[in-house]
């Protein structure tokens, strides 16, 4: 399989790792030494360091969810390709169903550099921009 | 590889369109690439060449000061040779303001590819919409 196509998995199961609550995959797609930098429309960036507080966040959102959450991600493209490293970008498009209602909560772009870590790809920093609260 | 070069530039294209991104966007087509947009049952506006396609991105984005997100989904290739392509490609079109998310329309893009000195660049652009943008 190619690096991209591995890398393209990743994302796509982040994003359904989140909506079933497996926070050792979420955790384990970060480098130990990873970031996450999250800002929501023109607030400040709220910046994790490490993956021990990136799964803190993980969890403490998840916490606060009593609906089902889809993160579906699309729009994907690499740029700044080495045999080691990558940036891709992606789309979110963040919905929620509880109570036979869906609502589109929020948009937004992930930019995230990965690194090649033996056979495994993972991510370095992640930075997402939501357009609205999610 | 080619497929996944040329979705890529298809992903490319929703972003520069919601970054503002004309440059970017423009460059997508070839000199003279040619979009035509047809909304529902409307006649068919044609822009052929980069500088009339830049004009319109231009004259569309002035006239938003929402955030556009176009989320490029099911694409599929029609036909693929070494040097050309014709894909498929769903739009849901989104806008965002302070407060709102709102699905504006949805759509499909028909595109026509060449590859030209080593690089994929769209010949021509049909994208029809279910609803006005």
């Amino acid at each position: 399989m190619s690096d991209k196509q591995t890398i393209m998995e990743l994302l796509n199961k982040g994003g359904w790792a989140y909506d079933t609550g497996d926070v050792d995959f979420l955790a384990d797609m970060f480098t130990e030494d990873g970031r996450f930098d999250l800002q929501i429309q023109k607030n400040d960036v709220i910046k994790f360091d490490g993956r021990a507080n990136i799964r803190a966040l993980y969890e403490n959102s998840l916490k606060t969810q009593t609906d089902q959450r889809r993160h579906i991600v699309t729009n994907l493209f690499f740029q700044d390709e080495t045999s080691d490293s990558i940036t891709a970008t992606s789309y979110l498009l963040l919905i929620a169903v509880a109570d036979n209602k869906l609502s589109v909560l929020s948009t937004g772009v992930y930019t995230d550099k990965l690194v090649k870590q033996g056979k495994s790809w993972r991510i370095k920093h992640r930075f997402l921009y939501l357009d609205l609260p999610y | 590889m080619d497929r996944q070069t040329v979705v890529e530039l298809l992903h490319q294209a929703g972003w520069a369109y919601d970054t503002r991104n004309v440059n970017w966007l423009v460059d997508l087509f070839l000199p003279d690439g040619q979009f035509d947009l047809r909304i529902q049952d409307g006649d068919v506006l044609s822009f052929r060449g980069q500088d009339r396609i830049r004009n319109l991105y231009v004259d569309a984005l002035a006239s938003q000061n929402d955030q556009r997100r176009h989320i490029i989904t099911n694409v599929f290739f029609d036909s693929v040779t070494s040097t050309s392509m014709k894909v498929k490609s769903n739009v849901t079109l989104i806008a965002v303001t302070s407060s709102v998310l709102t699905v504006v329309s949805t759509g499909v893009y028909t595109d026509q590819l060449i590859k030209h000195e080593d690089r994929w660049r769209i010949k021509h652009r049909f994208e029809y919409l279910d609803r006005p943008f």
